[in-house]
């Protein structure tokens, strides 16, 4: 286990590497550059070009695409996330501004969705065929196939402008004191960001949740007489819930990414939404620093899972 | 069509597309209205309209707005910043705070065409347009408390001369300033066209520019002291647009970037206090893609759009007024204006 750990981990640093790279070959073949967003066309067209130039220089775009790129790369291993070319901030200070906010709405739907998700895959499973089994997968498929951005509307649309139950959006405003104050804030976009998420977590539930009832050993549980919740949640939920775990496993990295839609239609102020604006503004330090850790965050998941895997499940051996 | 006329045409409009080439780097494409909409809770108190891109006389000191359930006279907005404030030589008063928060040396009226002092007590122009003076109000200060003095406006013009990003009216006018292109090229260590006596600062032009006082009812001087030895051309990049001090009507209370901006009145303003109690700004860019959700649920008292799908929503919400500025907008296209990568 623990070669395969280190050998996964050492796995992590080229993948990173390779990834970083595209980024920024991305960004580079987009057309124009931070100093073409900063300056309207309108006034762009009456600048003289070595103003232009002058402006490019002091920012370090007049360098090489290599150059600029192995000097963040150099920057990185030095522990400097570097400054936004917009506006002059050091990046951790925005991450330590963003992070937060995505966290505590990505924090908030993933545990929404786990639990909603397993206990409405278990009744799904448990009433197989029946009325309530259907109505649950029709829901889920609901769920899974309408977009995000949809139920985000709609649920403004209803609890924030018809009912005026829960504010429009945004993450805080001025006189909050308490988490109590901007709780209202979070429910409706975790709520809408757990939709998916519960939907997914649902199908996956009752399908291994079916597999693990069709088992031997439940019907020897069921023969030795132990009552029908023992035998559906002690031994045929806790069985159930390794696939399940290995999907949640792998919906850790929006914990980090964060849900660019959502936050967009909420007006969250986490990562995902500074991301869109770093990226039209061509802001590469920005997006060079969210995307690490959102590949970060991805690779780290996926190694969490095996790791998981072989630990609830004695069958799969990770040094072979 | 006889072959030789269809070929006097086909080279006729293979000149055309040659001349458009090689000598057009602008196509005027359409026109573009600007709307400046209010919630009915607020009043301007027979303040006028103009153009809510730059900067004019509107006479915000004066609004009100109706008082919440605490009995405190919010008004709420949107284009506060995202990351940082933006510095207000760039885009003239597209962001509040480049309205609230700064003032200039005089005023436009909504149509930018006459002026009155300002941050200025006196102006005068001379005949041949040539020199301009303006002289401040005694005991200007800036939220700080620190005195707004003749040296911040004339460090502020030395620092627009050297950086791009500045609006192209008011680049021009400032670059017209006698010695400003030596001093830009870094071959004078000075302005030779900038003079300071007490409390007045009078330019010199080299050029006659006719945007003299547009220009000076929309550049917004900068206290000084607060970029110690900066680089001008890293101006934006400096610490001070984190929480920006100003000298117009309202001060920068508090900064939650990408959440939201409060500013509430400056009690030293030459003005008078302003009789809202707090202006509470969302982010957005002039474009703000949340204004409907926002004014739908009362947090968008005041703005402006040039979106005519949020117009007629808004006009639909019967607590919204929306006004037309009559200041059409010419949207271009740019023909080979950006260097091939």
């Amino acid at each position: 286990m623990l070669t395969y750990v280190i050998r996964r981990i050492l796995i992590l640093i080229p993948m990173a590497l390779i990834i970083s790279f595209l980024v920024y070959l991305g960004l580079e073949l987009t057309p124009g550059d931070a100093v073409s967003h900063m300056i309207s066309p309108e006034m762009m067209a009456s600048i003289s070009a070595e103003r232009l130039d002058a402006l490019r220089v002091s920012l370090g775009l007049e360098q090489p695409f290599i150059v600029r790129y192995w000097i963040w790369l150099q920057g990185m291993l030095q522990g400097n996330f570097g400054y936004s070319t917009a506006g002059g901030v050091a990046i951790h200070a925005i991450l330590a501004d963003r992070l937060p906010a995505t966290l505590e709405l990505s924090a908030v739907a993933l545990v929404f969705s786990t639990i909603f998700g397993c206990v409405l895959g278990v009744i799904s499973a448990l009433k197989r065929g029946s009325t309530t089994d259907n109505v649950l997968t029709v829901t889920g498929m609901l769920g899974v196939s309408i977009p995000e951005f949809f139920f985000g509307l709609v649920a403004i649309l209803i609890f924030a402008l018809k009912l005026q139950w829960l504010p429009v959006g945004g993450r805080l405003l001025p006189g909050y004191d308490s988490y109590w104050d901007h709780l209202p804030h979070v429910i409706m976009p975790a709520l809408v960001l757990s939709i998916m998420m519960t939907a997914g977590v649902m199908r996956y539930a009752r399908s291994s949740m079916l597999d693990a009832l069709s088992k031997e050993y439940i019907k020897t549980a069921r023969s030795k007489g132990l009552p029908e919740w023992r035998v559906n949640l002690l031994h045929g939920f806790r069985v159930a819930l390794t696939p399940v775990i290995v999907l949640i496993g792998f919906r850790l990295p929006v914990l980090i990414g964060g849900s660019v839609i959502i936050e967009q239609v909420f007006q969250w102020p986490g990562v995902g939404s500074e991301f869109i604006s770093a990226v039209r503004s061509q802001d590469y330090p920005l997006v060079m620093m969210i995307a690490l850790l959102s590949v970060m965050a991805v690779l780290t998941a996926s190694l969490l899972v095996d790791i998981l895997t072989a630990l609830i499940d004695p069958r799969v051996r990770l040094d072979k | 069509m006889p072959r030789p006329i269809r070929q006097r045409l086909k080279t006729a409009y293979a000149d055309i597309q040659k001349y458009e080439n090689e000598e057009l780097d602008t196509i005027p494409l359409y026109y573009q209205q600007l709307f400046i909409y209010e919630s009915n809770r607020v009043n301007r108190n027979g303040h006028g309209y103009g153009n809510e891109q730059y900067n004019y006389d509107w006479g915000i000191v004066d609004w009100t707005v109706e008082p919440d359930a605490d009995g405190k006279k919010v008004l709420y907005t949107n284009t506060a910043p995202a990351q940082f404030f933006e510095q207000p030589w760039l885009n003239l008063g597209i962001w509040i705070h480049n309205k609230v928060v700064f003032d200039h040396l005089l005023v436009a009226d909504g149509s930018l065409t006459s002026f009155s002092p300002q941050l200025a007590e006196s102006y005068n122009v001379s005949e041949d347009g040539m020199t301009v003076s303006f002289t401040l109000r005694d005991g200007l200060t800036w939220h700080d408390g620190s005195p707004l003095t003749v040296e911040d406006v004339a460090w502020s013009i030395k620092t627009a001369m050297m950086i791009p990003t500045v609006n192209p009216v008011v680049s021009n006018t400032i670059h017209s300033i006698e010695g400003a292109d030596a001093y830009s090229d870094g071959s004078a260590d000075d302005v030779s066209g900038i003079a300071l006596d007490g409390n007045t600062i009078t330019l010199t032009f080299a050029k006659l520019d006719p945007n003299v006082l547009l220009t000076f009812s929309q550049f917004a001087p900068l206290p000084a002291k607060y970029f110690p030895d900066i680089d001008p051309l890293q101006i934006q990049q400096s610490s001070f647009w984190q929480k920006p001090i100003g000298s117009g009507p309202f001060m920068v209370k508090e900064v939650k970037m990408n959440d939201f901006t409060t500013m509430v009145p400056f009690p030293d303003y030459f003005g008078g206090v302003a009789k809202i109690d707090e202006i509470v700004a969302f982010p957005s860019g002039d474009g703000d893609g949340n204004l409907l959700k926002n004014a739908g649920a009362h947090k968008a008292d005041y703005g402006f759009t040039k979106n005519t799908a949020d117009v007629s929503a808004l006009e639909d919400m019967d607590f919204m007024k929306v006004t037309p500025a009559d200041i059409p907008y010419t949207r271009m296209m740019w023909i080979n204006h950006y260097p091939m990568k």
